[in-house]
C-alpha cells in the first residue's frame, strides 16, 4: 500500500513546487518593441549575414515561435530561423569576414573550429543568437530572436 | 519506504525552490484563453480547409442496409460503410456515434486499413471523408495527407459548433464546453500558421474528453528519421499541447542542427530529413491512477498501432524509428517493445520501470538508453516493476547532468528533478536528439569516455 502511494505523492509535490517557483513573477518585455519586430531585428541580421559570406541561400525561416525563459523563470518565446547556403569560396575568410562584423555590431563572438567547420557564434545584449558553420561542404545560419514573454 | 522518498522529494524541492529550475518545466500549464470574448475568426486560427467539401461519392456494388451492418466490425465495417450510398453512412454515423467510436476503440491493423483505402477509387475516399472525418482520420494505415485534412476539418467544424452553440444559446456555455473549445483552441494554436516550416500536420484527434493528439512536424512521409515524444503523468491535451508540440519542434530544430553539421562536415553524404511527432494519444494518469498499469496499457495499444501505422504507409522506404518516452510514458513503451512492436532505438527519460527485465525482452533493434536526473525521485523506484537504470538491465546510461559538448563547446544545462528532461539547451535534450538520429556513439553517459565522443568517430 505504501508502495502504491510513493509515486503519486512524489510527483504532487514535484508539481507543486513547480507551481510556487513560478508564481508571482511579473512580466517584462526585453526590448520595447514589438515580438514581430523583434523577430524582423534577427531576420535583418541573418539577410546582412548571407551577404557577407555570398552565394545563394535558401530561406527555412519557421514562423512558429518557440518557447524559452527569461531571467526569474518567465516563460517567453523566441522566433527561431535557418538558412543553407552554398560553402564560401574560403572557409576561413568567411569565417573571418563574419567575425569581424558581428564584433562591429557589438555582439559577443565566440569562435569554434569544429573538425573541417568553422563556427562563429554571435550573442547581442538583447538576447539574439546567430550561428555561422562554414565548411568546403556548405554553409548554414541558425539564429533565435529575443526571448519575450508570452 | 514512503518516509524515506518524502523525505528526499522534500530535500529536493527545496534546493528547486531556492535555487529555480535552469529553465522552466514543461508542466507549467499554458496561459488560459479567452474564450467567450475572442471567437475563431477574431483570433485568427489559421486551419487550412481541405478539398473534401462538396464531395459525392458513386455507391460501390452490394450495399447493406444500416441494421444488417449492426453486428459488423473492423475491416468488415469498414468494407460495409464502403458499400454504403453516402447519404446512408451520414445517416448512419449520425445515428450511431457508439460505433464509430467503438472501430476507433479496436482499429482494424494498419496493414489491413492500408489495403481497404487503397482499394477506394477518388471519389469514395473523398465520400467516406466528408460522411467521417472523425474516423478516417484517425485510422492507423491512411496516408498522412488525408488525414491530416480530416482531422482539421473536424477541429475547425467542432470549433464553430461550439462557438455556435453559444452564440444561439445567448447564455455561456456549460463548464464542460467551454473546456473542451479551449482544449481546441490549444490544438489550433499548436499547429501554428499555414506556413509553419517544417509543416505541421495533424495526424490524430480526439475531441472528446480528455481529448487524444498526435502533430507531426516534418514529412512522415519521407523523413529519415521519425522520434515519438511519448509523455508521462500530468500530460494532457488541454493543458500541454501547445508546450509539447514545442518541445517537438525544439527536438526537430535540434536534429536538423546536428544532421546539418555532419553533412558540413563531411561526415554524410547528404543532408538527411528528420520528423518529430508531439505525441498524446493516450490517456495519460494524474494523482488518483497513477498506481495502476491500465492506463499504460491503453499507451501500450496506441502507441504500438501509431507506429504500426507508419510502418505500414512507409512500405519498403522504412524511417529510423525512435521512442523518446517520460516517465509514465516509458512505463507504456517498455509493455509495447515487449509484444510485437519493434522500433530502431529507444529511451526512456525519469522511469518508472515496467514488468519487463531486460532490453533482451525488447523489440529494439539498436540501443535503448536511460537518463536520471538528479533529485527526481521517480529513477530507480522500480514502481511497475523492473529499474531500467539497473546494471542487469543492460540499457545505455544517458547523461542528463550537465557537460561542456566536446564537438560544439557548447554548454549544456543539466536537468533537475523529474521535469527538466526536455528543457532547452540541456545536455539531456542534445543526446535525446543524437538518439533520434541514430548516432547513439555520441551520446554521453558521464564518463571519461566521453571526451573522446567526437565527430571522428562518425568521419
Amino acid at each position: 500500500m505504501q508502495r502504491r502511494l510513493v509515486m503519486p505523492v512524489a510527483l504532487a509535490m514535484v508539481a507543486g513546487a513547480v507551481a510556487v517557483v513560478l508564481g508571482g513573477c511579473a512580466v517584462q518585455a526585453s526590448t520595447p518593441v514589438t515580438d514581430l519586430e523583434a523577430r524582423d531585428r534577427l531576420l535583418a541580421v541573418l539577410d546582412e549575414a548571407q551577404r557577407v559570406v555570398g552565394g545563394e541561400w535558401t530561406i527555412m525561416d519557421d514562423p512558429t515561435p518557440r518557447e524559452c525563459i527569461i531571467p526569474l523563470w518567465i516563460s517567453g518565446e523566441r522566433y527561431p530561423a535557418l538558412r543553407v547556403g552554398d560553402p564560401p569560396a574560403s572557409v576561413a575568410v568567411a569565417a573571418d569576414l563574419m567575425e569581424r562584423a558581428w564584433n562591429d555590431s557589438g555582439m559577443r563572438v565566440t569562435r569554434t573550429d569544429i573538425g573541417d567547420v568553422i563556427e562563429v557564434k554571435g550573442e547581442s545584449d538583447e538576447g539574439e543568437l546567430v550561428i555561422l558553420r562554414v565548411s568546403e561542404n556548405a554553409s548554414t545560419l541558425f539564429g533565435e530572436s529575443e526571448c519575450r514573454p508570452r | 519506504m514512503l518516509f524515506d522518498a518524502t523525505a528526499v522529494l522534500i530535500a529536493s524541492l527545496t534546493v528547486a525552490t531556492v535555487a529555480g529550475p535552469a529553465v522552466a518545466p514543461l508542466s507549467v500549464p499554458a496561459p488560459p484563453i479567452s474564450i467567450l470574448t475572442t471567437p475563431a475568426h477574431e483570433r485568427d486560427i489559421d486551419l487550412p480547409t481541405s478539398t473534401q467539401q462538396g464531395s459525392i461519392a458513386s455507391a460501390p456494388a452490394t450495399p447493406l442496409s444500416a441494421s444488417s451492418i449492426a453486428t459488423i466490425t473492423g475491416t468488415s465495417l469498414l468494407h460495409a460503410l464502403t458499400a454504403m450510398p453516402p447519404t446512408a453512412v451520414s445517416e448512419f454515423v449520425e445515428s450511431n456515434p457508439q460505433r464509430l467510436h467503438e472501430l476507433l476503440a479496436a482499429p482494424p491493423g494498419a496493414p489491413q486499413v492500408s489495403g481497404w483505402w487503397a482499394g477506394l477509387d477518388a471519389t469514395a475516399k473523398r465520400s467516406m471523408l466528408s460522411a467521417m472525418p472523425e474516423l478516417i482520420g484517425n485510422l492507423d494505415g491512411v496516408p498522412v495527407t488525408e488525414r491530416n485534412d480530416a482531422n482539421r476539418d473536424v477541429l475547425r467544424s467542432t470549433i464553430r459548433e461550439l462557438e455556435l452553440e453559444g452564440t444561439m444559446t445567448g447564455r455561456t456555455l456549460a463548464t464542460q464546453n467551454l473546456q473542451r473549445l479551449q482544449m481546441l483552441y490549444s490544438i489550433a494554436d499548436a499547429l501554428g500558421p499555414t506556413t509553419a516550416n517544417p509543416p505541421r500536420s495533424l495526424l490524430q484527434l480526439d475531441t472528446h474528453d480528455a481529448g487524444k493528439v498526435a502533430i507531426v512536424l516534418g514529412d512522415l512521409d519521407t523523413a529519415d528519421y521519425v522520434s515519438y515524444l511519448m509523455p508521462g503523468m500530468f500530460i494532457t491535451v488541454g493543458g500541454n499541447v501547445v508546450e509539447w508540440t514545442d518541445t517537438a519542434a525544439r527536438l526537430y530544430d535540434e536534429q536538423v542542427s546536428w544532421l546539418s553539421l555532419l553533412a558540413d562536415a563531411g561526415a554524410t553524404d547528404e543532408v538527411e530529413t528528420v520528423a518529430t511527432v508531439a505525441w498524446i494519444g493516450y490517456q495519460t494518469p494524474h494523482l488518483l491512477n497513477v498506481g495502476s498499469l491500465d492506463l499504460a496499457y491503453e499507451g501500450r495499444d496506441a502507441i504500438a498501432s501509431a507506429i504500426d501505422g507508419l510502418q505500414t504507409i512507409r512500405g519498403t522506404d522504412q524511417p529510423f524509428i525512435s521512442l523518446l518516452a517520460h516517465s509514465y510514458g516509458s512505463t507504456a513503451a517498455l509493455l509495447a517493445l515487449e509484444q510485437s512492436t519493434s522500433i530502431d532505438a529507444l529511451a526512456m527519460i525519469g522511469s518508472p520501470g515496467a514488468p519487463a527485465t531486460s532490453v533482451d525482452d525488447l523489440n529494439v533493434r539498436g540501443d535503448v538508453f536511460v537518463g536520471e536526473a538528479a533529485w527526481d525521485p521517480i529513477p530507480n523506484s522500480s514502481f511497475f516493476g523492473s529499474d531500467p537504470g539497473a546494471v542487469e538491465f543492460g540499457a545505455r546510461m544517458m547523461s542528463v547532468a550537465g557537460t561542456v559538448d566536446v564537438i560544439t563547446n557548447r554548454v549544456l544545462a543539466a536537468s533537475t528533478g523529474h521535469n527538466e528532461y526536455w528543457s532547452p539547451g540541456t545536455e539531456s535534450m542534445r543526446n535525446l536528439a543524437l538518439v533520434g538520429i541514430n548516432k547513439g556513439e555520441l551520446v554521453t553517459d558521464g564518463s571519461q569516455r566521453d571526451a573522446g565522443r567526437t565527430l571522428a568517430l562518425l568521419l
